[in-house]
């Protein structure tokens, strides 16, 4: 089974700050790590060539910091990366994305298996595996808690109201969800070892495409709630009583307890 | 300006049709995939029901559906189509897009149409942001097809029946070679996104065990639990978590016990009309984002807190 797993090294959104005045993400330099649907997709492609045999590659687009993702591809086990970068594309919106993915896969060529994380850890879009799916005019399969192959491709999808068990073609686009599985840690000699391994690298312009999107972001902020910020002590046991009473007349009279 | 939607969810569906109508639609449309009693619901909504019988599909697949959904559009002259913001709304959406050659936006909480076309509000890294967001490049012209907005539950009030739309029916030919073995009905009682009171459990618990106390607190106040991501995804005390890529809540009343407030679980809980905070520690940045705010430890404050309750 030959399979193509879509890894995204997003923003690492747990460490990212914000610009107390403006509200806004402060972007530059900030770290980066393999979305985490991702690296699940890519686990579930590596435990099915452990039991089946055959290859598992993988396609990276972004921003130049989007190299650094490969050395984790390699030391977790796939066989060949390809990376496609620009200047320009933290830029990009899910169309642009999808369509320079489809492009990669095309020079890759033969594959049984397309598998994604069902949204990044960062723009959470949800869109990239299903747009993938249709350019290739592939059957696609959404946020899968469990899937095998041996026997034809049997996905379970969590589709919210119910989980749906799917027998489907090959090949097919499978996104998959947090739940399908845990994914391995590199040991540290895997790790040296990948750092010395080459991947295919290209920029944009390689593939004849440019940055042209159809969405413009054009501001981001962390919204900002007003809250009534009234605090009352309750570590001096004597005085926990009186606070928490407060406390408790409050909520009465918002009327929410 | 035709506004067409289209949810498989009934209540998400409604909030749909007043989202369109906050858009000035001249004419909403709905976009139905499912049985005739679904259209003749729909009907009671919005102008016109496009419809394609589901029998003649089978259950969702999303490539299959698609082509419904596709051909259904292409039924009317919508220029915007919003679709309930779930898995399966999200997925046919994008691929949607991809075939009519219009963009697609998800995660959407609010829009609006200005002369540069449509603009909307999604959110961003995971809800710890709001992004403002154009979509399309080109000013809505009479031929172009729909831009396509995934709209989340819950912002927008279901709307009232007010219509007794006509009802056309959309036929497919579509040929499948996925089957569908089996679907599990999920459990849906009284979900951490619907509950009206939310206490949630952070790392001031100290043991698993420790629990049975945030649940009588939430007994006490009507409510359900939730736990912050690290009792979650490192400690596996529950399943799934409060805040980004967990669940986002929006309840009357929001309680964080031992929860330090993270910007990642506070984007979980900004809708909370209410929020309440218990912490051992006043510098916390919980209760930057609290209304009411206890500080103390919580291993003597909610007992006492659930006995003041019950008298």
């Amino acid at each position: 089974m030959d399979i193509i797993v879509c890894i995204k090294q997003s923003y690492d959104v747990q460490q990212l700050k914000f610009d107390p005045k403006t509200g806004e993400p402060m972007l530059a330099g900030a770290p980066r790590k393999m979305s985490d649907m991702d690296r699940r997709a890519l686990e579930e492609a590596l435990k099915i060539k452990e039991n089946l045999g055959g290859t598992v590659k993988t396609v990276t687009v972004g921003p130049p910091e989007s190299r650094d993702v490969v050395k984790e591809i390699y030391a977790m086990g796939a066989d060949e990366a390809f990376v496609v970068t620009d200047l320009k594309l933290d830029k990009a919106d899910p169309d642009l994305t999808a369509k320079i993915i489809v492009e990669t896969i095309k020079k890759i060529r033969n594959f049984d298996l397309i598998l994604a994380g069902a949204a990044s850890t960062d723009d959470y879009s949800w869109q990239i595996p299903a747009k993938v799916a249709a350019l290739l005019d592939l059957p696609f399969f959404p946020n899968a808690v469990s899937m095998t192959v041996d026997g034809g491709l049997v996905v379970e999808s969590d589709l919210g109201d119910a989980i749906y068990k799917y027998k489907a073609p090959l090949p097919s686009v499978v996104s998959v969800s947090l739940e399908i599985n845990e994914p391995r840690i590199p040991t540290l000699s895997a790790i040296l070892k990948a750092s010395r391994k080459q991947f295919m690298d290209f920029y944009l312009q390689d593939l004849g495409l440019g940055v042209v999107t159809e969405l413009e972001v054009r501001k981001v902020v962390m919204p900002k709630v007003e809250r009534k910020n009234v605090v009352v002590e309750a570590t001096d046991p004597s005085k926990m009583e009186d606070g928490i009473k407060k406390i408790l007349d409050e909520l009465r009279k918002e009327n929410v307890i | 300006m035709e506004i067409m939607v289209y949810s498989e969810n009934e209540k998400l569906f409604k909030e749909l049709v007043t989202a369109a109508s906050h858009l000035n639609a001249s004419r909403i449309t709905s976009a139905v995939i499912g049985s005739k009693e679904d259209a003749e619901k729909a009907a009671k909504y919005t102008d016109k029901v496009l419809f394609v019988d589901s029998s003649e599909l089978g259950e969702y697949k999303p490539k299959e559906y698609v082509e419904a959904l596709c051909n259904i559009v292409k039924g009317s002259d919508p220029q915007v189509l919003l679709v309930g913001g779930t898995h399966k709304g999200n997925a046919l959406a994008a691929m949607l897009s991809v075939k009519l050659g219009e963009p697609s936006v998800t995660e959407v909480s609010d829009l609006k149409i200005t002369e540069e076309g449509l603009m909307v509000l999604r959110s961003a890294f995971g809800g710890v942001a709001v992004a403002e967001v154009r979509v399309g490049k080109k000013v809505f012209t009479k031929v172009a097809s729909p831009k396509i907005a995934c709209v989340k539950p819950g912002f927008f009030a279901p709307a009232e029946e007010s219509k007794n739309g006509e009802i056309e029916k959309i036929s497919v030919d579509v040929k499948s070679s996925t089957e569908v073995l089996e679907i599990k009905k999920k459990e849906t009682g009284a979900g951490l996104e619907d509950a009206d009171v939310v206490v949630v459990a952070g790392r001031g618990v100290k043991k698993k065990e420790d629990l049975s106390l945030i649940e009588d607190l939430a007994k006490a106040l009507g409510g359900v639990v939730g736990v912050t991501r690290p009792l979650s995804a490192d400690l596996h005390w529950a399943p799934t978590w409060v805040g980004m890529s967990g669940i986002a809540v929006k309840p009357k009343l929001y309680v964080g016990v031992g929860v330090s407030g993270q910007i990642q679980h506070i984007a979980g809980i900004r809708n909370s009309k209410v929020i309440m905070a218990v912490n051992t520690d006043p510098n916390a940045p919980i209760f930057e984002h609290a209304d009411y705010g206890i500080v103390g430890d919580l291993y003597q404050v909610v007992p006492k807190l659930i006995e003041m309750l019950k008298s």
